[in-house]
């Protein structure tokens, strides 16, 4: 029997060196999550193509401050989870915390201001496609912020409960990588909304 | 390729088409032994259209073919020589391969096979010899960087997969792919301005046909002169549909919101049958047309006969079915030029006894089918959208006689 | 020793200390006790033989509907089903072939034999596993459920708008249909990330990416093709949720939408669709092929390059579908040479199949059989399908029979030919059961005779103007003979499955032989541990030293006591289940990670979407919410550090 050793075969380096399976799991989750957003945008400048006018006559396009608001509330939050992850990395667990809390209040002023959006639209999802774009662009968009809060809300219970510290963090990690996407959504949302030439 | 090899290969393909004929011939005659007379077959072409279509079956078909047979032979050789090396082996009773089988790996292990080795023995001993089923197996595993005189064998690999697998396929699909694009071109849906135009409607689940230069609706059975160029304009009411008639042209579907395009040219009179070719709901199986082919003249009478409003009825009968006919609703959904009936849902009936069949093409135009339609219309076509009505038979006769009359 | 040419060394204890470490192995990734336990289990064995078995029943439902409708077209103006159970049954049929019984079948395959394969003891994440399993069955039987409450879909399993928008399919049929796919395809993308990163974590040490199996290959590109293929589907299915619930306009040509964005997405899956389940089925058919006969796969490399050009090149090809909805000719065209670029890796990876064959004495096992059946069928349903990507000759075909048996000469003979080779070849590992060659030969001959009876006639009604979805036929149209003919066919194919089926349990009887832990002489390390596997699949870590790791005579089993992770692995001290994750490329050992053995959560998150997709479906709103507060509760509850 050949007892000759592959070099691949050992030793465990140091640590670990490539990037944990929950990592792996939530970035594969970002590429399907990032196809199906692909897929609604194609959709929706598909539509818009097949479009003599738009917006369509008699339909006024939505506010542009309450986009913006959202868009920029959505990108602070996720720096801000991102500065957590940081600080947390660091050795500052309390201060993670409470920049976690700040990420939580930005996201649901960011849900405030979509679901506003939806509320507040000025005409019925029935009416014409551009109606139904702008309930459905926004609505994904409002439906991954709240998740994204809420998944800031159970990593700040576990900050709070103690349960994750300097050494293991996994959960803000992946909360922090799950941001990527939120944001993705809410730009997709916005530029939908109101960046496509009008004509 | 220069221009004029791409005028010439279409003549050839054309020239193809004719010997395809006595291809075509052949298979049909085949089928006819068989008990198969193919009404409406996509081979038997009356346009040149399906014409160029059938040429370029033919083409890919021997094409297909001989590849297909040169692939099988491929795989027979291995197949035939196991066969007959493990004849031999079987022959010469040791159950070991006789050395002219191009096996070069050791022969079987002499170990015990697992199926019968003592249980210690099985799980703690090598793995890999085989059960008795399989012991006279040549076990040539070693991989190929440790066998150096399977060069041979090697060769004949990358030759198999390089030619096989690629630059063969490589050329047989660029040739195919010329071949395809001359064909679309030449059966492509250009329309011209001097064409004969005809706006067809797809309905559930029937065809409604307008002809704008003659003010004529019809429906069902598109009336159409020969030797010349016919352009139909595909638009649907409701749900998709697709036009196709396989001896004229390839179909084209009928979509929402979008107007398509088809152009072609009978060249034989006759009348040619279609399904609905997108599935379309219940009675996708029962929506038939026929697209009827006649000589210009023929069809200049036609026209005009089926512009003028519909006849008076003529008998005291017929003019009591007239008052049936608004009486029993059925001028709330079909249209009779000339009677004030304007229903417009349902197929015109203006000349309804002009036509040769009912309900989409699927039943003769006769008294019994058109009393069946009406009385349950289900029974004779399941989704219909036309209600049941119940009419009883001193009204019935008089709506028949009415109906038959509308020439 | 020394003359054996192969030196796999057993995966078994050598001392007393080894023993008691198995028995204490096969106790830890055992399930646990009861009911609950047997639910709960997560490990990659129980929930592939769920698939398998699962996927099975279904493929036997999907038939059966298939032998119905064939008895409806025997004869001319038949009357033995009716239109609207006909159109229920063709979608059905092709709902329950597509995603519950290819898909899930070759993902069962994937899920139990990756890991052995790649010398890993679970999948990356096992409730995500689990959870796509859940997700799989309650996705099936919500739609199979339809059919208690007479209303299964009826639209097609292409579902084409504006037939299934309300305005035209009033009841719930398409409700069913989209929410139950919806589920299914969830089920398919979390099963596709597991595979994913099983692939590049779990490898054996040793076992490079040069060195991986052609089935897991196989495995890796297909779930990475449904990463990028069911995602746009799921959106296009949600879009045609909120048209047909809420009334928005998506695909209604009167407010402003397009039906044909539908066809775009729907194709832009179903098109990889087609080749996520052909390429798993070809990494069946090559691991069958080389241990048949007793060679390598020859052209390794091309295959492997070949598989994933063909898993590229797919999402290129959606529009050849559409050749018929009056896209202009130009780009239709670019279509067809795109459709002509994959034959390219099609030939190259048939032709390797017949140079394995070349030189090798191809022994004729039933799988065998299997593999050269699907060569048969394959090539003929590849070449039908280069004539129908040239855009005038669909223009005649398309929508008829012609496609009809195109399409099940590519997915009978690429996928169903190489699953039943597969339960020939692969029934000792997955239940330590093995078929009769004799009756696995008779069942063989009949669907082989039986399938080409039932489709080869086809091809011609097609271009006789036999369109598809029809239920019923007038006589006189020239029909007949190849009708009855086809409808034959299809009874002996029936028979044929039905052998298989026999063949099955019988060889689960009590009495039957047990399978040997290596029946075929197999080339990789899953025919070196037991036969059915154990809990644990391995007890010492596999060192793979080349593709063929059995036949090598180098490749081994890692010595207790020379690695720390190795030691850490065959000892279960700490009573965790444990794996070691390797680097991507090269294998090489990185990590040792704990594995979660048993959770209900997986199931409950099951039950909570499902209460949702009900609420959807009968439009009651209390349902919803309680469904989507119990989401967010079960996932939460799953995510939570220490809950298991």
């Amino acid at each position: 029997m050949s007892t000759r050793i592959s070099r691949t075969a050992f030793p465990v380096r140091g640590g670990p060196q490539g990037a944990p399976i929950g990592v792996w799991g939530i970035w594969m989750t970002i590429v399907v999550l990032g196809t199906a957003l692909a897929g609604l945008v194609v959709s929706g400048v598909y539509l818009y193509w097949g479009q003599d006018e738009w917006p369509p006559a008699g339909f006024e396009a939505p506010v542009l401050t309450r986009g913006a608001l959202a868009l920029a509330l959505s990108v602070g939050a996720g720096a801000l989870v991102v500065a957590a992850l940081r600080t947390m990395r660091a050795g500052g667990e309390r201060a993670a915390g409470h920049i976690l809390l700040g990420a939580l209040l930005a996201a649901t002023g960011c849900l405030a201001f979509l679901v506003l959006d939806l509320v507040q639209a000025p005409w019925h999802w029935d009416e014409h496609v551009y109606a139904s774009l702008f309930y459905v662009f926004v609505g994904y968009a409002a439906t991954f912020v709240a998740v994204s809060a809420l998944m800031i809300a159970a990593v700040l219970v576990q900050r709070v409960a103690g349960m994750i510290d300097t050494g293991r963090h996994l959960e803000l990690k992946v909360t922090a990588i799950f941001w990527i996407h939120t944001i993705a959504t809410v730009v997709a949302a916005f530029a939908m909304v109101h960046l496509l030439p009008h004509r | 390729m220069n221009v004029e090899e791409a005028h010439v290969l279409p003549q050839r393909i054309r020239a193809g088409r004719r010997r395809g004929g006595s291809h075509a011939a052949l298979l049909v005659s085949a089928l006819l032994v068989a008990g198969c007379d193919p009404r409406d077959s996509m081979l038997d072409t009356v346009a040149p259209q399906a014409g160029d279509i059938a040429a370029l079956w033919w083409f890919i078909f021997w094409l297909g073919l001989v590849v297909y047979v040169v692939v099988m032979a491929l795989l027979a050789v291995p197949l035939w020589r196991s066969v007959r090396r493990r004849r031999a082996a079987r022959a010469g009773g040791d159950g070991r391969p006789s050395p002219d089988d191009g096996a070069r790996g050791p022969d079987d292990p002499a170990g015990p096979t697992p199926a019968t080795a003592p249980r210690h023995q099985r799980r703690a001993g090598v793995l890999a010899s085989p059960p008795a089923a399989i012991e006279d197996e040549p076990l040539a595993m070693a991989p190929d960087a440790e066998r150096p005189d399977d060069d041979a064998d090697r060769r004949v690999r990358s030759r198999l997969v390089w030619w096989g697998g690629i630059i063969l396929p490589a050329i047989i699909l660029f040739t195919l792919l010329v071949a395809a694009n001359l064909t679309s071109r030449s059966v492509a849906h250009v329309p011209e301005d001097e064409d004969l135009v005809i706006d067809v409607i797809g309905h559930m689940f029937w065809w409604e046909a307008h002809y704008p230069d003659f003010d004529v609706v019809t429906a069902n059975e598109i009336h159409v002169p020969t030797d010349t160029r016919i352009h139909l304009r595909l638009h649907t009411e409701d749900v998709i549909h697709s036009f196709w008639i396989p001896r004229v042209h390839g179909k084209i579907d009928m979509i929402p919101g979008q107007v398509n395009d088809m152009v072609f040219e009978v060249e034989e009179p006759g009348r040619y049958r279609g399904h609905c070719a997108e599935y379309c709901g219940i009675a996708h199986a029962q929506m038939v047309k026929f697209l009827v082919a006649q000589e210009p003249d023929e069809f200049e009478a036609w026209a005009q006969q089926q512009a003028a409003p519909a006849a008076e009825p003529e008998t005291e009968q017929a003019l009591e079915g007239q008052r049936m006919f608004f009486q029993y609703g059925c001028a709330d959904c079909h249209t009779v030029t000339g009677h004030e009936a304007v229903g417009g849902v349902g197929p015109d009936l203006t000349h309804l006894a002009t036509r040769e069949s009912l309900a989409a093409g699927i039943a003769p135009n006769d008294r019994e089918h058109l009393t069946e339609l009406i009385l349950d219309p289900w029974g004779l076509k399941a989704g219909n959208p036309m209600p049941p009505t119940q009419i009883p038979d001193e009204d019935l006769e008089p709506l028949l006689d009415y109906l038959e009359g509308l020439e | 020793m020394s003359d054996q040419p192969q030196t796999f060394q057993g995966d078994q204890p050598h001392s007393p200390q080894g023993v008691a470490d198995r028995e204490a192995l096969d106790q830890l990734w055992d399930q646990q006790p009861g009911f609950t336990g047997w639910l709960g289990q997560c490990n990659h064995k129980a929930v592939g033989r769920r698939y398998i078995f699962t996927a099975f029943v279904f493929m036997l439902v999907g038939g059966a509907m298939a032998m119905l409708m064939r008895t409806q077209l025997a004869v001319p103006d038949n009357d033995f089903v009716g239109a609207e159970t006909f159109n229920q049954l063709f979608t059905m049929h092709g709902s329950i072939m597509m995603f519950l019984f290819v898909v899930p079948m070759l993902k069962g395959f994937l899920i139990y034999f990756m890991p052995l394969m790649l010398g890993a003891r679970d999948m990356p994440m096992p409730r995500l596993n689990a959870f796509g399993y859940w997700a799989f069955l309650g996705g099936g039987l919500f739609l199979l459920s339809s059919f208690l409450f007479g209303a299964a879909p009826d639209s097609g399993w292409f579902a084409y708008v504006p037939l299934t928008r309300q305005e035209f399919n009033p009841g719930l049929n398409l409700d069913f249909w989209l929410l139950g796919v919806v589920m299914i395809e969830i089920s398919g993308i979390v099963g596709a990330i597991e595979v994913v990163v099983l692939f590049f974590r779990f490898r054996a040490p040793g076992m490079t990416i040069s060195r991986v199996p052609i089935f897991a290959w196989s495995g890796m590109v297909a779930s990475a093709m449904i990463l990028f293929a069911f995602p746009p589907l799921v959106i296009g299915t949600l879009l045609l949720e909120l048209d047909r619930k809420i009334g928005t306009a998506f695909y209604d040509a009167a407010g402003g939408g397009d039906p044909l964005l539908w066809q775009h997405l729907f194709w832009w899956f179903g098109h990889p669709e087609v080749y996520i389940q052909l390429i798993p089925a070809l990494g069946i058919a090559a691991a069958i092929t080389s241990v048949a006969c007793r060679r390598r796969m020859a052209a390794r490399t091309p295959v492997i390059a070949s598989v994933v050009a063909i898993g590229i090149l797919s999402f290129g090809l959606w529009v050849h579908h559409m050749y018929a909805v009056g896209i202009e000719l130009l780009s239709t065209s670019l279509f067809t040479a795109a459709s002509f670029m994959i034959a390219i890796p099609s030939g190259v990876i048939v032709m390797a199949f017949i140079a394995t064959m070349w030189w090798g004495r191809i022994r004729f096992d039933s799988s065998m059989l299997y593999v050269i059946g699907f060569i048969v069928i394959f090539v003929l349903g590849g070449i039908t399908g280069v004539m129908v990507a040239i855009v005038p000759f669909d223009w005649q075909v398309h929508d008829t029979y012609f496609i009809v048996a195109h399409m099940h000469y590519v997915m009978v003979g690429g996928s169903l030919f190489p699953i039943l080779g597969g339960f020939h070849h692969f029934l000792p590992k997955l239940t330590g059961a093995m078929m009769t060659e004799g009756l696995g030969k008779w069942a063989f001959a009949l669907n082989f005779i039986g399938f080409n009876l039932a489709f080869f006639p086809q091809h011609i009604l097609g271009m006789f103007g036999m369109t598809r979805r029809i239920w019923t036929y007038e006589e006189g149209l020239g029909w007949e003979g190849l009708n009855l003919a086809s409808t034959a066919g299809s009874y002996i194919m029936g028979i044929g499955i039905l052998l298989f089926t026999i063949n099955l349990l019988l060889a689960h009887r009590r009495s039957a032989p047990r399978a040997p832990a290596d029946p075929w002489g197999g080339d990789t390390i899953e025919w070196a541990t037991d036969s059915p596997a154990p809990n644990f699949n391995y007890q010492y870590v596999p060192v793979v030293e080349s593709p063929e790791p059995m036949w090598d005579g180098r490749s081994r089993f890692a010595e207790a006591g020379t690695e720390g992770w190795a030691e850490r692995l065959d000892q279960p001290r700490r009573g965790v289940r444990e794996n070691i994750a390797t680097t991507g490329l090269d294998a090489e050992p990185d990590h040792v990670i704990a594995l979660p053995g048993h959770s209900l959560w997986p199931l409950f998150l099951t039950i909570a979407i499902m209460v949702f997709l009900v609420g959807v479906l009968l439009d009651a709103v209390g349902l919803i919410g309680i469904g989507l507060v119990a989401c967010v509760g079960c996932a939460a509850a799953w995510l939570w550090p220490g809950v298991e």
